[in-house]
């Protein structure tokens, strides 16, 4: 498919063609469609589900991991769901099923990029429960404006874990599917990058940029 | 001397060149343009499914496009030379042969422009090379030759442009005042409202003289950068201080050489034999001789450099080159072609035989091409990697048609300009003229 | 994709996934997440897991963990908890993922008819071959396999008590039945004797290619170049009688060219002289009258090795602790083993170098079937049950195969890939691939190698003891104790590994490992010295067929990457080829690429000529595993590569001569030049090095004076200080190497804030095999190209071995040097400042970089290389499905039209200083290591922080002996080499 799009024409409007290629993620619908109307906002403002019980490996690897099937129905086998029942019976279909339920994805990095949500939500873990939420608002790099839900307000860990997420995906708790806020472009990166650089201290920023801004800390 | 002709005659017989083409003129921009369509579907192919439909391999990543681009740069530099320089040095013989030279280096840059771009993995990414201000906060490296290159070409490229306007200024409204209807139009764009009043010619030589003096610079300047490109780098056989003013010499050889080979043609086909005439061929012939002879002393300094630096490195490079695998077109190219073959320049008999002229310029282009072939593949050929040490080289059906599409695309804009401006500058023809006078007044 | 999704399918996909799709992808890919119905605890989406089990690549054994990511195995290395590779692998380890996911695979059950396979349900499958079963007369089942010690042969034997036979044949093409048959001659001991190379200080090898394919090259590898090569001021010898200059022979001090298949009489030679000179540690009765016909200078007629280098070798052997091993693939192969002992018994080896009390297990495999052959041509067999051998393409009397094979009722064939002799079966039982399999090997007593799944079945395959079983089962219900395989090998461990507890640490560890039990005492059974000698009489030219280090019997000719990556020492691919010796070639007036046609009674086969001193002359030698039938496979047939893809065409690559050879791998040939080319595909077309010092040694009696001036530098620049930014000049000034003295360069040396990542490769240790090459194809996703691009020059390896030959044109023998070339990350890389767009670069870790991504494809870089080791993407590559779930989801698949190299394998130093920043605290030295450094059968590579003065690879770079390749060119190479230290003179 490459091919076919990188023809002569791509060649002689290179700016567009290149556009393409590194505006990949961008062009990409913000909030596309998916098999089931999963929301966000019921599940962690009125149900004050943490995120990391149904993301389960966001802490630990490279990838934040959408939950099993079997994850839903954990809860979905006894609760009907108020909102919208039609969508839990999706749910309880796949199940009876065994199929998985094959989202659409909607933050997506092209392969020649490295991430891990380990490192990066370590960090910002570690930011939000080290410094307690009056002192957020002072922070550089914090993101968000939005007051968290109810649960996050009561217990600091699920709130730093919430905050936490937000800084790259949004007020999650607000939201129904999946939507991306950010545009998760290299400049939008290494801006970021760069904030946390400017916070080390002088001594250590040459070690810092060599981690933080090195080509080969993101492209592999 | 052209003193038998007159202002009334030359305005007639080069404007005459404008009028309504005849058949063979479409025969010739036909056998052009389809040269170009085939480069055009080559290239195609290579951006389709990568380079590999060329006859790239490892080691030798430089071949055929980049030879290409070189040879058309050093085309280039005649023109420029004639126009500006001889300009500047009042050379009277440039006047009627100048024009066309000029146009030859615009055409040759905008081809020789294509080259870099065609022969990188990923054309489509090839303006990454310029430097513009990025949300990802890249530069290109300023360290690199290649980036220099894009200044230099790109600086030569619109200087030599606005200098050949700038010249046909009064021509196009010389070509105005007689033509009708939409050419009217395009004339009076390009005469810039012309009235040919004394304040408009001061201004007109002053502005010249300036443009002239930009561009000569230029002439060296460009190729030289062009030579860094390989001397700048740690290859045997590139790696060489010597390599500008060898580069620019063999710039102006090849130039010259193509000018020769268009003049000769050219004046035939428009009948301007008593204006383009013998005693400029002379000269040319001259500056050719000069140039092959500066040209071939380089080639024996180099293999002296090779001795002499004692680098095994070098000596074993300059050895391939001269008895290895590409032994052969060494010895006909540099030596035979560029070197001796113009050395018969030294006989008037031979520089004033038009058909000999014609010849050997030919043969001074192929010899130029494959010189820059030569210093390319030998090297890269014969490295400092026994390992990697390769006689296997042969370019695809892929490089040559993009090669001879490179010659369409030239010949192309050629024709064209040809026929839309004169070929011949009028108002600078003149100037060698005697004036008309009035009877009375004798 | 969403639709109708296995399981299988979307473990492939969970996750980020997709690795396979190329890089420069214009359009927004349409992703899909997959997540699991129901997650697998072990599996950590990102993170790799991996499972111990035993390499069947070879029948050596060696322990193996593959690392599997998100459930699909995606690298295999070795096992260093197992006794017998220490953690590392050969070539052919290496590319086992491509046979676990290779393309040409068998996908489910084949009814077989006219040279076809054709689709068959399971069920009807197995029904099938029980009725056939039940049918058979009492006797009338014969089972033909490979060895496999272990498990496995319980079940064959109970299988075929179910079925009420006694016909089990163990065939294997590279047989070691003669070693088990010579040992149980000499030391009346069931199996072959372990061999101890490290305590040899001398090694003589008659024809025993113990770096390439016999019995356990890996280990051997290890062994033999820590016992042979420098140091402390000596170093061991090895001496390598037989008519080809093998890689082994190429690691030989001496090679000892001797007339093919006259290994035997140069044994005894040597036997008589040690006798004759009372040189034997240890009388051998009654050996007199056996040797004593052999005198040096008969000897010296009949091989044609001169009589003093017989006696020298006597004397070496006898002098030290020494070693003497012999091939299997030569003529004599049994009674050249007898010899062997015996002279091994006399220079008091046995139980020193020779172990009697580790027995190795692969004995049981002949090339020699004639006693099941009788069977099938009178008929007597009414089914016969194949497991994995291929007799019809490796047999070496192959026409009398194929005539027996027709006069059998029924043959069942159980294999995972299509075979010659699967065409010649009625039915086809797809088998699980070894990565697929719950089993156990056993290479030698004490060692018990537990195999377990990697990861589900790639296709709808079945595990060969399922089959065996569900077969006895059908023939007589209940039978055999288990329901299934897995609950055998339970059974059958139950004694080893009591509670599950012990069986799970057998699965971690990679099986139960025991000292070899027994007395190792020498001893010598009455039959020891009852041998008749028949030398073969070869008269005029001889052709031999060997094993190489890629095809092994040729069973692995259908991995892509075996077949691209070079000979080791003709650096020829893809193809077959018959080695000449110049003046042979000469009088036949051939030169290289020259189709020579070979006749002899077993047939004819033409093979394109490559000049080579390392054969006799008239001797002419042709490398087995090439000249499959086209169904064995896209890869071994004649692929071709268009535009970056494989196609495959009918039709066969080279040829196979072992059909034209005796057992003993050789035979009278009449040669005549076909007057026709096929030009050959190498990688190297430079033999020597010139004057260009690439791969440097240094004479034993130099050492001490290059150690002495190394150490007078150093105390030189003792005062200055050291700032961080020199360390890596560390070898310029420690050992004495020249190059540009820190500061006196015009541009400031590099700071390395955190890390300097260096290598060091010892030449003592390297033997040129090029286990690092594949590993590196492995790991680094680097595509295979395909004969007509590699004939461009235009293969990909970032890693490859370069092969010198030493040859002052008077010089009668070759002397090949070898060095593995990689990128040498310099720290004033030639490289760098040329890119036009910063995509290469170098990073505050000392690695020189390169992103892919933002490369523009200039190759001003690969031009201003000056080690040349970087490689162009000169198209888009292909992994034909399902090869591409092997892919390393760490490191990107590269486009067409970008610049790639040796990162030093930076996912993996990644991968460490993540896991080190977790713990919170520096990266370990010997933490990370590279795949090349990780899998080197002799350990010549080492990795690490030389910034860290404590790491291993600092103290190394500081060797008095170290070099680095093109110093002059004040590159600053991260790699030091380590010459090599060879004796002065030969004898």
């Amino acid at each position: 498919m490459p091919r076919v799009f990188c023809l002569p024409t791509s060649f002689f409007v290179g700016i567009l063609s290149a556009a393409t290629l590194f505006g990949c993620s961008q062009f990409q619908a913000p909030q596309p469609e998916q098999p089931i109307q999963f929301s966000h906002e019921i599940h962690v403002t009125q149900n004050n589900i943490p995120c990391l019980y149904c993301h389960q490996t966001a802490d630990r690897s490279e990838v934040a991991s959408v939950p099993s099937t079997g994850t839903c129905m954990n809860c979905h086998k006894a609760i009907p769901g108020q909102n919208m029942p039609q969508e839990v019976e999706k749910v309880r279909g796949y199940w009876e099923r065994q199929e998985p339920i094959p989202w659409n994805r909607v933050h997506d990095e092209p392969d020649f990029v490295y991430f891990t949500h380990e490192r990066h939500v370590k960090y910002f873990t570690d930011c939000f429960s080290t410094h307690p939420s009056t002192e957020w608002d002072k922070c550089a790099l914090k993101e968000v404006d939005t007051p968290l839900p109810a649960v996050g307000q009561q217990n600091p860990v699920i709130a730093s874990q919430m905050m936490t997420c937000a800084q790259c995906h949004g007020p999650v708790w607000t939201f129904t599917t999946g939507k991306r806020v950010e545009p998760l472009s290299m400049g939008w990166c290494v801006s970021c990058h760069e904030k946390r650089l400017a916070l080390a201290p002088v001594e250590e920023q040459p070690l810092i940029r060599g981690r933080m801004l090195d080509c080969w800390t993101c492209h592999k | 001397m052209v003193t038998e002709l007159t202002y009334d005659q030359v305005n007639r017989d080069v404007l005459r060149t404008l009028e309504k083409p005849r058949p063979y003129y479409f025969l010739g921009l036909a056998i052009t343009a389809f040269m170009f369509a085939l480069g055009a579907w080559a290239e195609a192919q290579n951006i389709q499914y990568g380079l590999g439909m060329s006859g790239y391999m490892h080691p030798v990543y430089w071949a055929f496009y980049i030879t290409d681009f070189v040879f058309w740069v050093g085309i280039g530099h005649a023109g420029t030379l004639i126009s500006a320089i001889l300009y500047l040095f009042r050379a009277r013989w440039r006047m009627s042969v100048y024009r066309a030279a000029e146009a030859m280096t615009v055409f040759a840059v905008a081809t020789a422009g294509l080259f870099p771009i065609l022969h990188v993995g990923r054309p489509w990414l090839a303006y990454w090379l310029f430097p513009y201000p990025s949300e990802r906060q890249l530069w290109p490296n300023f360290k690199s030759p290649l980036v220099w290159d894009v200044f230099a070409i790109s600086t030569y490229a619109t200087v030599s442009t606005v200098f050949l306007f700038i010249g046909i200024i009064p021509d196009a409204a010389a070509a105005r005042d007689r033509a009708t209807g939409i050419r009217k139009l395009i004339y009076s764009i390009f005469a810039f409202g012309w009235l040919g009043s004394s304040d408009q010619w001061r201004h007109y030589m002053k502005s010249y003289m300036f443009f002239a003096a930009f561009a000569t610079p230029l002439v060296l300047s460009v190729h030289s950068v062009v030579s860094w490109d390989f001397a700048m780098s740690i290859v045997p056989g590139w790696h060489s201080t010597i390599f500008p003013p060898y580069f620019v010499a063999g710039a102006i050889l090849s130039g010259v050489a193509m000018v020769i080979t268009i003049l000769i043609p050219l004046r035939k086909l428009m009948g301007l034999e008593h204006i383009i005439t013998m005693w400029h061929f002379e000269a040319l012939a001259k500056l050719l001789l000069l140039t092959s002879t500066i040209v071939g002393y380089a080639y024996a300094t180099e293999f002296w450099n090779a001795w002499y630096s004692g680098s095994k490195y070098e000596s074993g490079h300059f050895l391939y080159r001269a008895f290895g695998h590409f032994a052969p077109t060494f010895w006909f190219g540099m030596v035979f072609c560029n070197s001796l073959l113009p050395q018969l320049f030294y006989f008037r008999g031979v520089r004033t035989n038009l058909w000999m002229l014609f010849i050997i310029s030919i043969f001074v282009n192929i010899g130029m091409w494959l010189e820059r072939f030569i210093i390319i593949v030998t090297a890269l050929s014969h490295e400092f990697m026994p390992y990697s040490w390769s006689d296997e080289y042969q370019p695809s059906h892929i490089d040559w048609m993009v090669t001879i599409g490179s010659f369409g695309w030239f010949f192309t804009l050629f024709l064209i300009f040809a026929k839309l401006f004169p070929m011949v500058s009028i108002n600078e023809v003149k100037e060698i003229l005697r004036p008309p006078v009035k009877e009375s007044h004798k | 994709m969403a639709d109708d999704i296995k399981r299988r399918d979307f473990l492939k996909l969970v996750g980020i996934g997709g690795a396979s799709t190329a890089l420069a992808n214009c359009t927004p890919p349409v992703e899909k997440i997959i997540p699991y119905v129901v997650k697998e605890e072990q599996v950590t989406p990102g993170d790799s897991l991996y499972f111990a089990t035993v390499c069947r690549e070879c029948p050596a054994g060696c322990g193996m963990v593959v690392r599997t990511r998100e459930g699909r195995a995606v690298k295999a290395e070795g096992n260093p908890e197992h006794p017998v590779n220490d953690g590392r692998l050969c070539m052919r380890g290496q590319a086992s993922i491509q046979g676990l996911y290779n393309p040409d695979r068998f996908a489910n059950a084949k009814r077989v008819g006219g040279g076809k396979f054709a689709d068959l349900g399971w069920d009807e499958a197995i029904a099938e071959v029980v009725g056939k079963v039940q049918a058979a007369r009492p006797n009338g089942v014969a089972y033909l396999g490979p060895v496999t010690p272990g498990t496995f042969d319980n079940l064959v034997g109970d299988f075929l008590n179910v079925v009420g036979s006694n016909g089990r044949y163990i065939y294997e093409a590279i047989p070691y039945a003669p070693l088990r048959n010579a040992a149980q001659r000499v030391f009346g001991v069931n199996g072959v004797p372990a061999h101890d190379f490290e305590k040899a200080r001398y090694v003589l090898s008659f024809s025993a290619d113990f770096l390439e394919t016999w019995l356990s090259p890996v280990e051997y590898a290890l062994g033999f170049t820590s016992g042979h090569s420098y140091k402390a001021g000596e170093m061991g010898r090895f001496v390598y009688v037989g008519p080809r200059y093998s890689l082994t022979a190429a690691n030989a001090d001496q090679w000892v060219s001797a007339n093919a298949g006259q290994e035997l009489a140069v044994a005894l030679g040597v036997l008589h002289v040690i006798i004759n000179e009372n040189l034997a540690k240890q009388s051998v009765n009654g050996v007199q009258s056996l040797v004593a016909d052999y005198t040096p200078d008969r000897v010296e007629q009949l091989s044609g090795v001169k009589a003093d280098t017989v006696r020298a070798i006597a004397r070496g052997v006898t002098a030290q602790d020494s070693l003497v091993v012999s091939g299997t693939t030569v003529a004599n192969a049994e009674e050249l083993a007898v010899v062997t002992n015996l002279i091994n018994y006399a220079a008091g080896n046995v139980g020193k170098t020779v172990l009697l009390n580790q027995l190795q297990q692969q004995g049981a495999g002949s090339n020699d079937l004639t006693p099941l052959l009788e069977r099938m041509e009178r008929g007597e067999i009414d089914v016969l049950v194949i497991n994995e051998v291929n007799p019809a393409f490796s047999y070496p009397d192959a026409a009398r195969w194929n005539a027996a094979i027709e006069k059998v009722g029924y043959v069942a064939q159980l294999d995972h890939q299509p075979t010659e002799t699967g065409a010649q079966a009625d039915v086809v039982l797809a088998t699980h691939y070894s990565l697929e399999q719950w089993n156990d090997y056993v290479p030698r007593e004490g060692v018990y190698g537990l195999m377990q799944p990697v990861m589900r079945p790639v296709f709808d395959t079945r595990h060969p003891g399922d089959l065996l079983i569900a077969i006895a089962r059908g023939v007589r219900a209940g039978a055999i104790g288990a329901p299934d395989y897995k609950t055998y090998l339970r059974q059958a461990w139950g004694s080893r590994t009591g509670d599950e507890k012990a069986w799970t640490q057998a699965l971690m560890k990679g099986g139960v490992f025991q000292a070899g039990s027994g007395s190792s005492a020498p001893r010598l059974a009455s039959t020891a010295t009852q041998l008749e000698v028949k030398l073969p009489e070869l008269q005029g030219d001889v052709l031999i067929a060997y094993p190489t280090i890629q095809y092994y019997d040729g069973r692995l000719a259908n991995r892509p990457v075996l077949q691209e990556h070079p000979d080791p020492m003709t650096k020829i691919t893809w193809m077959s080829w018959v080695e000449v010796h110049p003046r042979t070639a000469e009088k036949l007036g051939v030169k290289n690429g020259d189709l020579l046609s070979l006749k002899t009674e077993g047939g004819e086969i033409e093979a394109p000529v490559y000049v080579y001193k390392g054969v006799r002359e008239g001797v002419f030698a042709v490398p087995v595993g090439q000249g499959h039938s086209p169904l064995f496979g896209r890869f071994s047939g004649e692929a071709h590569s268009y535009r970056g893809g494989i196609v495959s065409a009918e039709g066969v690559r080279g040829v196979n001569p072992l059909p034209l050879v005796t057992p003993g791998f050789l035979a009278a040939v009449q040669v005549s030049n076909t007057g026709r080319r096929q030009t050959l595909i190498t990688t190297q077309t430079q033999p020597t090095q010139e004057d260009r010092d690439i791969s440097q040694v240094v004479p034993l009696s130099q050492v001490a004076l290059m150690a002495q001036q190394a150490s007078e530098k150093a105390r030189k620049l003792e005062g200055e200080p050291l700032r961080a930014a020199e360390v890596g000049t560390i070898p310029n000034r420690v050992a004495g190497i020249q190059g540009a003295e820190p500061g006196a360069s015009f541009y400031p040396a590099h700071d390395h804030p955190a890390h300097r990542w260096a290598m060091v490769i010892d030449l003592n240790s390297c033997i040129g095999c090029g286990s690092c090459s594949v590993a590196c194809y492995t790991e680094n996703n680097i595509p295979v190209v395909g004969p007509e691009l590699v004939a461009k020059g235009r293969e990909m390896s970032w890693l490859w071995i370069e092969r010198y030959f030493e040859e002052p044109e008077a010089e009668e023998q070759p002397d090949a040097r070898f060095i593995p070339m990689l990128c040498q990350h310099c720290d004033n890389a030639p490289c760098e400042p040329v890119c036009p767009v910063y995509a290469t670069y170098h990073t505050p870790e000392g690695l020189n970089a390169q992103v892919y991504n933002r490369c523009v494809g200039t190759r001003y870089c690969g031009n201003n290389c000056p080690y040349k080791v970087r490689r162009f993407n000169w198209f888009e590559y292909e992994w034909p499905a399902p090869l591409n779930l092997g892919l390393n989801p760490d490191v990107s698949v590269r486009s067409r039209g970008v610049m790639e190299k040796c990162t030093f394998c930076v996912q993996r130093t990644r991968e460490a200083k993540n896991d080190a920043r977790n713990e919170a605290r520096p990266v370990r030295d010997g933490e990370v290591t590279t795949a090349c450094a990780q899998t080197c059968p002799t350990n010549a590579i080492t990795f690490g922080d030389i910034m860290d003065p404590n790491s291993q690879v600092a103290k190394l770079t500081a060797n008095p002996l170290g070099y680095r390749v093109l110093e002059e060119l004040n590159t600053q190479a991260a790699i030091t080499y380590i010459r090599e230290v060879v004796h002065d003179s030969e004898a």
